[in-house]
């Protein structure tokens, strides 16, 4: 079997909201794919359609090329965190996944086995209602590994984490995927994902908005926009507009240049003997790539402004430092 | 935005051996769910607890009658009537004997209260029987004012014939060994089978003739909570001609009248207030009337009697169902957990992961319901047995003992049935429940469905008109509660059937098929609503 998700024209419509929209992906095997847009794009809504949980309107989703349906033991076919705090509070964490084992013939060894690989331990032999939400993030992890399954798919499982269990999060899928399995996760933060999605799906208003690798995106974003910091604007305005660039003032002493590489902007300047304080190519993290994207999808935008059930984190937050390197 | 191909690694291969996906797994996986929740575990416990320990309360009570020394017994053993006027002469070996009902009517007394004249189960006809010792084996074909031909012996047996009046039905009872045969015809030429009764200990020659009895009146009277009855005696009076003997009879045999049976004493108990005090010449007058009087004349023999012969339940009860009071309040118990068991799911959202981890969703409820059926019945059945056990061992030791009541033991019989059923019952509860809470998605709808439509028959019973209330024990799942039923309902006497005494309209399997017809359906629609909709 292909370790792959594939969504075809998946389309899902809740009363009058539609809530996917003629998406369509392909979750490769071998990296971590990041499913990223503001909340209420229809992340969690297409990720319960990929398990059988919705019946889409139209459109199909399949699991190395079969319908969730179909998969006779599921739990090996694919693992899945949807709600870490779909728990019975009574139930002890073991508990939970030893009748998730049991519903496959999977032996008590493998449930002992996964709850050390999450890190979960001593806590797994507690009642679930006292559960930390990084506690039951541990335990959805660990629930969707026990089939040890080609693929998985988790929906903001960063939710609740400290930092620490964001790094151990990381780390984990980015090990997961090198061991060959596609690996799905969604997040309404583009930089959560920073370090460890290799590819992207993006999605605004169940509308897909990009589908691309996080190198290429970075790329793209980035450009060839050298930003510039001098007393003497005019004088290097009128300079490197005639050398060919877009330049734009930015601030009082500052200007953003595109269509010259930083190196050339430096000998030009010091040519003509003009002072600048600072001369950086920019780099664009996620984040802004994100912004950049999403500003390209302008009626998303405008649209997903005006949506009165966004929360406030789930419009593409600004970034709020810029990181910037020296050239 | 392009589409970035990124070259494809190895596909992941698990080194676990592969899965099982056998509904046993499934079921082995609920049940799992079912004993990790320590809350549940103590809701089971308190079930069985409580099943015990209020079976034994309601045993606290002593018996209503105990006069059960005094009481007659039947070829059967359980406590009977069996007291009419009867004319009759010894018949040797097989023979047969032919009447023709010219007349039945009831005759005084009769006050303003006491109904119809003739009350509906008087009877005459003829009769075949050891001797004339009250109790004794017989058989009986007669006409009744009000229930047609019958065919009846040995007290509890009763077949019905046409439903044809009295006046004019012509009978006919033949002896083949012990093997008696009922007939009856409007002519006296054609005549049509009525059923036939095996009669044992009916020695070779018995006494054979013309009877008729007249049951006491009964009075009922239900109100919420209480139900009153009265009764009072009544005397009916058959006319027969074209009387046949065929057989061997003694040389110098005829037709000899007398009561059979004693007279009650006192003769009017209930019902008949209007009696002054003192009057005992009346009193001695009815005792008079109630021995009856039969009289021949040319072909006609008129024979005056009241009484009855039939099973005795009146003096006693059905003490099977108190001794099984538990099971009402452990009903609930049940009702709650197998209801939690699916809706605490959907609560959490914890329905999505048992979905994922099995997307055959029929299966799913399917073996829900069988591990809350199993291992309610599991809990169900030691609490209601031992609850039973001890209850009746109780109520033996303050008077409920044969004959006028029943005794039920664990090893047969209605209590083993009564006892298994009940748990069955139990746990047919846990899995309406479950299906319920399935369907709704919410415990409180389904707990209190349930237990409104399991209880409040019981809570209502006398409260509403008798034909309602049976129409409610016949259709709604508190029909299942027959299996609580001790003591047979004879069609043959006055008193109807009423849930408030322990008497319900459906047999005890029939009752419990209702409740399992129920439990199918609401368990067929969760499974409907659980495929069509999105979890």
């Amino acid at each position: 079997m292909d370790a792959t998700i594939e969504v075809r024209g998946l389309r899902k419509q809740f009363g009058q909201t539609v809530a996917v929209d003629g998406l369509t992906f392909t979750v490769e095997p071998g990296q971590v794919t990041g499913f990223v847009g503001p909340n209420g794009a229809g992340k969690s809504t297409t990720m319960r359609a990929v398990l059988g949980l919705e019946a889409p309107d139209a459109g199909e989703t399949l699991i190395g090329g079969r319908r969730y349906a179909e998969l006779r033991t599921p739990l090996h076919e694919v693992g899945a965190l949807l709600d870490a705090s779909a728990l019975h509070p009574g139930r002890r964490g073991r508990d939970h996944l030893l009748w998730l084992a049991h519903s496959h013939g999977i032996p008590r060894r493998r449930v002992d086995a996964v709850i050390e690989q999450v890190g979960l331990g001593s806590a797994a032999r507690r009642r679930a209602g006292g559960y930390s939400l990084g506690m039951q993030q541990r335990l959805g992890i660990a629930a969707a590994l026990l089939g040890d399954p080609p693929v998985l798919m988790f929906d903001e499982p960063v939710n609740g984490l400290d930092t620490d269990g964001i790094r151990w999060i990381r780390g984990f899928l980015r090990a997961l995927a090198r061991e060959g399995r596609a690996v799905l996760v969604s997040s309404h933060l583009m930089s959560e994902l920073e370090d460890s999605a290799d590819h992207l799906v993006v999605i605004g208003r169940g509308r897909l908005v990009a589908d691309t690798s996080v190198a290429r995106l970075l790329a793209t974003a980035s450009g060839d926009r050298v930003a510039l910091r001098t007393s003497a604007r005019t004088q290097s305005m009128s300079l490197l507009a005639k050398e060919g660039a877009k330049v734009a003032a930015d601030g009082r002493d500052s200007l953003t240049v595109t269509g010259l590489p930083a190196e050339r902007i430096t000998a030009l300047l010091g040519a003509a003997g003009i002072p600048f304080s600072e001369v950086r190519a920019h780099r664009a993290t996620l984040e802004e790539a994100y912004m950049e994207l999403t500003r390209d999808a302008v009626e998303f935008q405008a649209v997903a402004a005006a949506e009165p059930d966004a929360e406030p984190a789930a419009a593409p937050a600004a970034p709020s430092s810029p990181a910037a390197e020296e050239a | 935005m392009a589409i970035d191909m990124t070259s494809r690694a190895p596909a992941y291969r698990s080194s676990l051996p592969p899965g099982r996906d056998g509904f046993f797994q499934l079921v082995r996986a609920e049940f799992t769910k079912l004993r990790s929740v320590r809350r549940w575990l103590i809701v089971l416990a308190a079930a069985g607890v409580v099943s015990i320990a209020l079976s034994l309360l309601a045993s606290n009570s002593g018996p209503g009658n105990n006069q059960a020394d005094a009481a007659l017994t039947g070829p059967g053993g359980g406590a009977v009537t069996d007291r009419f006027r009867y004319v009759h002469q010894p018949l040797t070996g097989d023979g047969e004997i032919i009447a023709r009902v010219v007349s039945l009517k009831g005759k005084g007394p009769t006050g303003p209260d006491d109904g119809p004249a003739t009350v509906s189960w008087a009877k005459a006809g003829v009769l075949i029987k050891d001797d004339t010792k009250p109790g004794s084996p017989y058989a009986a074909l007669m006409a009744t004012h009000g229930h047609g031909v019958r065919l009846q012996w040995d007290f509890t047996e009763d077949q019905a014939g046409s439903g044809s009046a009295a006046a004019g039905r012509w009978l006919k009872l033949v002896r083949k060994g012990s093997t008696l045969t009922g007939y009856e015809s409007a002519d006296g030429t054609s005549w049509q089978r009525v059923g036939e009764a095996k009669v044992t200990g009916l020695p070779r020659t018995a006494q054979i003739g013309l009877f008729v009895a007249s049951p006491d009146r009964y009075s009922l009277n239900r109100a919420f909570g209480t139900v009153s009855e009265g009764t009072g005696p009544s005397l009916a009076t058959g006319v027969f001609d074209q009387v046949k003997l065929n057989g061997s009879t003694p040389p110098d045999s005829s037709w000899s009248g007398r009561l059979v049976g004693q007279l009650p004493t006192p003769p009017a108990p209930v019902g008949q207030d209007e009696r002054k005090e003192g009057d005992e010449q009346a009193a001695e007058q009815q005792m008079k009337d109630l021995e009856g009087s039969d009289s021949r004349s040319g072909g006609r023999i008129t024979v005056t009697g009241s009484g009855d012969i039939a099973p005795d339940t009146f003096g006693g009860g059905d003490n099977l169902g108190q001794s099984l009071a538990g099971s009402w309040v452990a009903l609930m118990a049940f009702a709650a957990l197998g209801a939690l068991f699916v809706t605490s799911e959907y609560k959490r959202g914890m329905i999505r992961t048992t979905l994922t981890a099995s997307p055959r969703r029929g299966r799913v409820l399917l073996a829900k319901a069988l591990v809350i059926g199993g291992v309610s019945f599991a809990v169900a059945l030691p609490a209601t047995a031992a609850g039973f056990s001890w209850a009746q061992a109780r109520m033996r030791d303050s008077g409920w003992v044969p004959p006028v009541y029943q005794h039920f033991s664990l090893n047969e019989g209605a209590g083993l049935r009564a006892v298994l059923g009940t748990a069955a019952l139990l746990a047919l509860v846990a899995v309406l429940a479950m299906a319920a809470g399935a369907l709704l998605r919410r415990s409180a709808g389904a707990v209190t469905g349930v237990i409104v439509l399991m209880l409040l028959p019981l809570i209502l019973g006398s409260a509403l008109p008798l034909d309602l209330i049976q129409w409610i024990f016949r259709l709604t799942p508190a029909a299942a509660f027959s299996v609580q039923q001790g003591t047979p309902h004879y069609e043959q006497l006055e008193r109807p059937c009423m849930p408030e005494n322990s008497c319900y309209p459906l047999p005890t399997y029939g009752g419990l098929g209702v409740l399992a017809a129920w439990t199918a359906i609401v368990l067929a629609l969760a499974v409907w609503r659980l495929r069509r909709k999105d979890a």
